[in-house]
């Protein structure tokens, strides 16, 4: 409990007790003072403005005791839950609005009671210089109060701004929400309803006091569950759990959008569980808990839309409908619906379900699964290549294999025709061998039968020469003899043979005489000497010499031979 | 690392073109087997360098730039 709870809770306390309007015990404005200069002293209480000696003697020893710190609240903090005491808060402000609208009143009253404030009188301002005030000194002290009531008189104006009050057994709020408000937090107000209310109290120049909801939000299990399968069953019907909508995560995402608390455990279960494979992981903060993470979450969703993203993660742990009541919120369920890049979810446990996780591409329910989710792909990857690298080496030791057998089943081929061959070979040899064994024998058999006639033929030829040898010597001597007799014949032939050419020169000689002799005798009978003479010699074509008329008739060719030539002529007559 | 990514993605198509080659060949020839082998197991080696443990960045988005 703040100090200024402290002493407004005291302010009314005493009021109650003696009977008074609560500002009349102490103005809102001291209490601030009070609030921020901490008095130690009743010397200090004096310098704050609108207390005087007489509040000192009265208030002034309580409002020191609050300020230490001691004792205070023993008598009456207990009978205050915090509701009630922002309520309290609430019916402070509530006071001095009533004072406003009588300012005649309070002039009187504070004449009265209080001479210290005889100034202000004075100085009357003007009611829109107070109202500012009012309104300034309003919002500056109850920046964001929760407050808890039934809903009453509910409506909506043309331009859908909410206005309604809310109630408990004593007291009534006037309430307005703001449309934009009102459509975020998601909710649809009806009389009746419970529902806590987050804003501030205002006042406004024309239509006094109200409290401004900043969001609004349905209070109890039963009514958020009712609310929650509504918003569900009319989402279903626009379609945005159908599976057609859901889009593929990438396989393998490396720019990853992370939305969270910067606080919770999710973040570290995230984080810890997406594995290191070089993501850029870009974090924005964003409460999680309760309606108030409403405004959180459509920030961050709209600066994440702005980002270069694979993929989008939105996680916070398990809790009840009303504190994961942001992810059951219509707006940001569009939002995730229309977000530009698939969104990857991990709201809650195992057990629970948002409407977030119903209309995120990937819906999962833990942090821990979400992460899983992200590096699903890249884990896969390594699987992926691992058993590839394995097939690739399987396929093509098969290949080898098979070409192994091919080049065995080849060298068996080859060995068993080897094999036959040198069989074939040996057998072939054996033969030969067997033919030349017995070939050799033969040759063997044949030398031995050449020897024997050999043996034989030189015992004969040795006979013949012997016998030959016999001859020749007698036939030599019968040669030699021979010779002899044939030199002597040679020897008279040779001189018989010398008389007969010395014979023969001397007929030569006489023979040569006899033939010059026969010459010119022949010079003298020769026909052509004749021919010369002027004598010819007629002949037939067939050479005939014509010696008579009776060897020629009339038409036949003759030939004239005469010295120089031959005429060739006929038989007329 | 958006270079790393592509070689990645990259890398597995071209792996699973040579797996697929080896299924597609009834009878392979051997030479061109141990290119594709080798070819393979290069951006095995590759996929798995990059696959091993990268350390993530973390960059938080500021408030102030949302609103």
């Amino acid at each position: 409990m703040t100090l200024m709870q402290k002493l407004i809770m005291w302010q009314q306390d005493r009021a109650k007790k003696d009977h008074l309007e609560p500002y009349m015990v102490l103005q809102f404005n001291t209490i601030k003072e009070i609030v921020r200069l901490q008095p130690k002293t009743n010397m200090d209480l004096l310098h704050i403005k609108g207390i005087g000696p007489v509040k000192v003697r009265k208030y002034g020893d309580e409002l020191l005791r609050i300020v230490r710190g001691d004792g205070v609240t023993r008598d009456f903090a207990q009978k205050h839950d915090s509701a009630l005491d922002l309520f309290s808060e609430a019916q402070m402000v509530n006071d001095a609005a009533v004072m406003s609208e009588n300012p005649e009143k309070k002039k009187l009253l504070f004449n009265k009671e209080t001479g210290e404030i005889l100034d202000d009188t004075h100085d009357a301002i003007s009611v829109t210089t107070f109202v500012t005030m009012l309104d300034t000194t309003l919002r500056a002290n109850f920046e964001s109060v929760r407050v808890q009531g039934e809903v009453v008189g509910f409506k909506r104006n043309a331009s859908g701004h909410a206005y309604f009050e809310i109630k408990d057994r004593e007291s009534v709020l006037r309430c307005m929400v703001f449309s934009t408000r009102y459509d975020i937090s998601g909710v649809a107000l009806s009389d009746g309803m419970e529902i806590i209310i987050t804003g501030y109290p205002n006042y406004h120049k024309q239509y006094g006091f109200g409290f401004v909801g900043i969001t609004v939000e349905l209070y109890g299990e039963g009514a958020l569950k009712k609310a929650y399968d509504d918003l569900k069953k009319k989402l279903d019907a626009e379609g945005l759990f159908s599976i057609e909508r859901k889009r593929e995560l990438a396989q393998l995402p490396q720019r990853v959008g992370l939305i969270t608390s910067r606080t919770g455990a999710a973040i570290g279960d995230f984080t810890t569980n997406v594995g290191q494979y070089g993501y850029t992981i870009i974090f924005h903060q964003s409460r999680v808990e309760g309606a108030q993470a409403v405004d959180d979450l459509i920030t961050a969703l709209r600066v994440m839309a702005t980002k270069e993203l694979d993929v989008l993660v939105i996680v916070r742990g398990g809790g009840s409908l009303e504190s994961l009541q942001a992810f059951n919120n219509e707006k940001i369920v569009h939002m995730i619906a229309n977000f530009p890049v698939p969104v990857i979810a991990g709201v809650g446990h195992e057990q629970d379900e948002t409407l977030t996780t119903l209309v995120a591409d990937k819906g999962v329910s833990t942090p821990t699964a979400a992460a899983r989710a992200v590096r699903e792909g890249w884990d896969q990857c390594g699987e992926y290549i691992r058993s590839h690298e394995q097939e690739l080496l399987r396929n093509f030791e098969k290949q080898l294999s098979q070409k192994k057998d091919i080049i065995i089943d080849h060298e068996k081929f080859l060995i068993n025709n080897l094999h036959m061959i040198i069989a074939d070979a040996r057998e072939l040899f054996v033969r030969f061998m067997y033919g030349v064994h017995k070939m050799t024998s033969q040759l063997y058999g044949m030398h031995h039968h050449i020897d024997e006639r050999q043996s034989r033929m030189i015992k004969s030829f040795d006979r013949v020469v012997n016998r030959g040898q016999h001859h020749v010597l007698r036939r030599s001597e019968q040669l030699e003899h021979f010779y002899d007799k044939m030199a002597h014949v040679v020897q008279s032939v040779l001189n018989r043979g010398a008389q007969i050419v010395a014979q023969f020169g001397k007929s030569i000689i006489q023979s040569k005489t006899n033939i010059i002799r026969i010459e010119k005798m022949f010079l003298h009978v020769d026909p052509r000497r004749q021919l010369a003479l002027g004598y010819s010699i007629t002949k037939t074509v067939t050479g005939v010499v014509i010696r008579s008329v009776h060897d020629v008739q009339k038409d036949d060719d003759i030939i004239v031979h005469i010295v120089d030539g031959t005429i060739k002529t006929k038989v007329l007559e | 690392m958006a270079v790393a990514k592509m070689n990645l993605t990259k890398n597995l198509k071209e792996i699973e073109e040579i797996v697929q080659w080896f299924e597609g060949q009834e009878e392979v020839d051997v030479e061109q087997g141990i290119e594709k082998v080798k070819a393979g197991a290069k951006l095995i080696k590759e996929s798995k360098k990059r696959l091993q443990e990268i350390e993530n960045e973390f960059e938080e988005v500021k408030k102030e730039l949302g609103e």
